[in-house]
């Protein structure tokens, strides 16, 4: 709790140029992969994202805060907690495979209250894999043409990548557009960041509240027992 | 990569002994999974009463590993063991939900300790044979590890009976050595 608080502070007091971006995407899509193009790191056996991994690098005169999360069934429940701090979405898909779940994920995420209207900016990845769809297919996958209209209008951009031959400029050149479009409005997403952030910590406070006095009473219950 | 070639190329870098903090709940199996990475015996485990130290050496690497007892009454001298600490694991109990929250308390304050800043956090989701699985987000949600923005956080099943996830444990917690979080 500490630490989210800490972090809601520092969020409304960034400056123009702190952003934070979000690697989301279906599980083993290539997020780390390329987060590990970005960071400058050997694409070694990269291993599934139980959790978040968090990396900083500058662009375009801006400090970026980088979160790569689990996309893993299991782990994508944790997703919504960090929406609020986050201005735009790197959304990473494995174009070698079949897009129908990745179509579901990208919908599902648009459609929450904080994502909505926010920059997506979206990779098709693997394109090294011979069954990879273009970013034509992917688009007509995902079905983005009619994303791009409804949930809040999300400013999209489709690119094609390769984790394990694109260069790191050539990502961080896609990542240009995400900074681009962002900075347009940058005052709006800053506010609307802000409060979003205050809603979250509201409902995170209120659930602390209540686990607080859950632990509380079950370790008097104990006691109780014990003193029988 | 395997963990030996990690393990290699770790052999050059100037930080060769790492200390990892091992700290959960009494019976969440800490001393257990040390056994087993340390391929000893796992009969005869009692609870800790004060803390072990394992150190598992591997081309001129050595990671120190300082098991903790979790007992309540023990749980006021973890603070004496954080000075120093590469990496913190936390060992949970996955069978005994009931305790979900009351583990989470104490890794949200062990979370708050100036020492423990940064630090990449492992947790171990052990006795996953036991468990009706809980879901990795439940298990994030319930130890509160969302909130934790500022360094890596990994989930990882386990069964230190059986082994199954305890080498992909350490792993992990090699590749994130020395990638303490940004301090604020
Ligand atoms: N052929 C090919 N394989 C890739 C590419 N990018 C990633 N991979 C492989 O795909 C697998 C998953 O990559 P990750 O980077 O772990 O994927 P992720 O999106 O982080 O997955 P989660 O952490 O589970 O959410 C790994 O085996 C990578 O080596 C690529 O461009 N081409
Ligand atoms: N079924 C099952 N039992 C386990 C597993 N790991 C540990 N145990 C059992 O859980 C009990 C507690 O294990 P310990 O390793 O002593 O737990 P600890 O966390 O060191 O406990 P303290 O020293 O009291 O803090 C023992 O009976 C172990 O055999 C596991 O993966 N599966
Ligand atoms: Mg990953
Ligand atoms: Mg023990």
């Amino acid at each position: 709790m500490f630490t989210l608080l800490q972090t809601l502070v520092r969020g409304c007091r960034s400056t123009p140029t702190d952003l934070t971006l979000g690697f989301l995407g279906p599980g083993s899509a290539g997020k780390t992969s390329i987060a590990a193009v970005i960071r400058g790191e050997p694409l070694e056996e990269v291993s599934e994202t139980i959790g978040q991994d968090v990396f900083h690098f500058r662009r375009k005169k801006a400090n970026i805060t980088a979160y790569d999360l689990g996309g893993g069934e299991r782990i994508r429940g944790i997703w919504e907690r960090y929406y609020a701090e986050i201005h735009a979405f790197v959304f990473v898909v494995d174009a070698s495979q079949p897009l129908s779940e990745a179509r579901e994920v990208l919908w599902n995420m648009l459609k929450h209250d904080f994502v909505g209207g926010k920059p997506v900016l979206i990779m098709a990845n693997k394109q090294d894999v011979d069954t990879a769809s273009s970013a034509q297919l992917v688009s007509r996958e995902l079905a983005i043409s009619d994303l791009a209209s409804t949930h809040g209008k999300s400013p999209f951009q489709l690119v094609e990548v390769c984790a394990i031959h694109s260069s790191k400029a050539g990502i961080l050149k896609a990542i240009d557009w995400l900074i681009t479009t962002l900075l347009e409005d940058f005052e709006g997403a800053t506010q609307r960041r802000a409060k979003e952030m205050q809603q979250q910590a509201e409902v995170e406070a209120k659930e602390m509240k209540e686990k607080q006095e859950r632990i509380r009473k079950r370790r008097e219950e104990r006691e109780r027992k014990r003193a029988l | 990569m395997g963990l030996l070639s990690m393990l290699r190329k770790f052999k050059s870098a100037p930080q060769k002994e790492v200390r990892m903090l091992v700290l959960g709940l009494d019976n969440a199996g800490k001393t257990t999974i040390l056994k087993k990475l340390a391929d000893e015996d796992l009969k005869n485990i009692t609870p800790t009463q004060g803390f072990n130290i394992k150190s598992v050496q591997s081309s001129g690497f050595k990671l120190n590993m300082w098991d903790i007892g979790g007992q309540r009454q023990i749980r006021k001298y973890w603070h004496h063991y954080f000075d120093d600490t590469d990496v913190l694991i936390y060992v949970i109990d996955s069978a005994d939900q009931k305790r979900f929250e009351e583990t989470g308390d104490e890794l949200a304050e062990l979370l708050e300790e100036a020492k423990l800043q940064g630090v990449p956090v492992l947790i171990f989701a052990n006795k996953q044979d036991l468990a009706t699985a809980a879901k990795a987000s439940d298990i994030a949600t319930g130890l509160n590890l969302h909130t934790i923005r500022d360094r890596a956080w990994q989930i990882q099943p386990c069964s230190a009976l059986n082994g199954e996830g305890v080498k992909d444990g350490l792993d992990w917690v090699l590749k994130h050595i020395g990638k303490k979080g940004k301090k604020k």
